[in-house]
């Protein structure tokens, strides 16, 4: 009997190891996917549907003007002739 | 160019008056009287672009008016008879390009000054002047003059314009540095209009401007301070986001000088130490 159940724990042993090795990324893909749709469809339960004005003025952090940029972004200069 | 002068609404009309009488008493009391000088009204401002490239092409159209007309029509905030205000009345905050002249009567060119030494010159704006006293500013700032910039009916020019504030209030003459107009900028609290400039001095040290300045400048008093920053990304906005300067901005500076750094740095680089540094405020 004693051999039936080292041969039965040696077998169940590599069984296990076998199933680790080949299923452990998709197991642990897939416990990642799981965590992140749950956390976000918990957060979308606060979302609303959001509209702003297509021109806002310039702000810098903590740093809020009155400035809206009319033309231009800075890359490119406005020509003289083109005013 | 239009011909006719801005007229403001008949309950309005007495707001200048009261600047007109205003100036008088100073006068009379042998103080300095309100400076009165001629100047432009914004009318319309459109954008189009070329058919073959997409370049922008921008139309102004201007109309005359004055400075009393102006501080009259600053009163943005001020109650009329039947209880409404200019603001209220006139201006669409979910349109901020649409306002009728009377309220536009102000267009300046504000420039950006980096030395050959790459540092940003910021002044701080004097507590004499009406306008703003105290408030820290871009490098120069200069109005367009209806008498000085433009002959007859022929519409200013903006570098022209640009040209001449860099003349009056760094004592820089032309060759010494190149500009370029990188954008235009609308301070929606006021209706400020401003074309904002990028200048970089060819071999002029920040020593050597300051030098040059200690030997006389034609508008010396516009300022009381003048800092020099060094023109990186990360130190141009800590410097801007700095305790004792983030709500002292004239409202148009930060913009310039983000613009600045898009245009010397690209806006990839300038995005990304933006974000990095206020993420860590």
């Amino acid at each position: 009997m004693a051999g039936i159940d080292v041969a039965n724990g040696v077998v169940g042993a590599v069984i296990g190891m076998l199933f680790a090795v080949l299923f452990q990324q998709p197991l642990q893909d897939a416990w990642f996917r799981l965590r992140k749709r749950s956390t976000r469809a918990l957060r979308s339960l606060g979302r609303r549907e959001e509209s702003g004005p297509a021109w806002r003025t310039f702000s810098l952090g903590p740093l809020q003007t009155s400035a809206l940029i009319v033309e231009g972004d800075g890359e490119s200069p406005i020509p003289p002739e083109t005013v | 160019m239009l011909d006719d002068e801005i007229e403001l609404p008949p309950d309005m009309r007495s707001w200048r008056d009261e600047v007109a009488a205003e100036s008088e008493q100073l006068r009379a009391e042998g103080r300095t009287p309100l400076w009165n000088g001629p100047r432009y009204a914004v009318e319309a401002f459109d954008i189009s672009r070329t058919a073959l490239d997409e370049r922008p092409e921008v139309h102004l159209r201007l109309r005359p008016t004055d400075y009393y007309t102006f501080l009259a029509a600053q009163q943005l905030d001020r109650r009329l008879p039947d209880g409404t205000t200019p603001r209220s009345r006139y201006l669409d905050p979910d349109q901020p390009l649409k306002a009728p002249a009377f309220l536009q009567c102000s267009f300046a060119v504000n420039i950006a000054v980096v030395t050959a030494d790459d540092m940003l010159v910021v002044s701080q704006r004097s507590d004499r002047v009406r306008m703003a006293p105290g408030v820290w500013n871009s490098s120069v700032n200069e109005g367009l003059s209806r008498h000085i910039d433009s002959s007859g009916r022929s519409a200013p020019d903006l570098h022209s314009v640009a040209r001449r504030g860099m003349r009056e209030e760094l004592s820089l003459e032309p060759h010494e540095y190149s500009l370029d107009l990188l954008a235009f900028v609308l301070d929606i609290g006021k209706r400020h209009w401003s074309g904002h400039f990028y200048a970089k001095l060819r071999d002029l040290k920040s020593s050597d401007l300051q030098a040059r300045m200690s030997r006389g400048v034609a508008d010396r008093w516009e300022h009381q301070r003048i800092d020099y920053v060094p023109f990186r990304p990360a130190a141009v906005v800590r410097y801007m986001l700095r305790d004792d300067r983030v709500h002292r901005w004239a409202p148009l500076a930060p913009a310039l000088f983000h613009l600045s750094l898009v245009h010397a740095y690209s806006r990839t680089l300038v995005e990304r130490v933006e974000a990095q540094i206020t993420r860590r405020l």
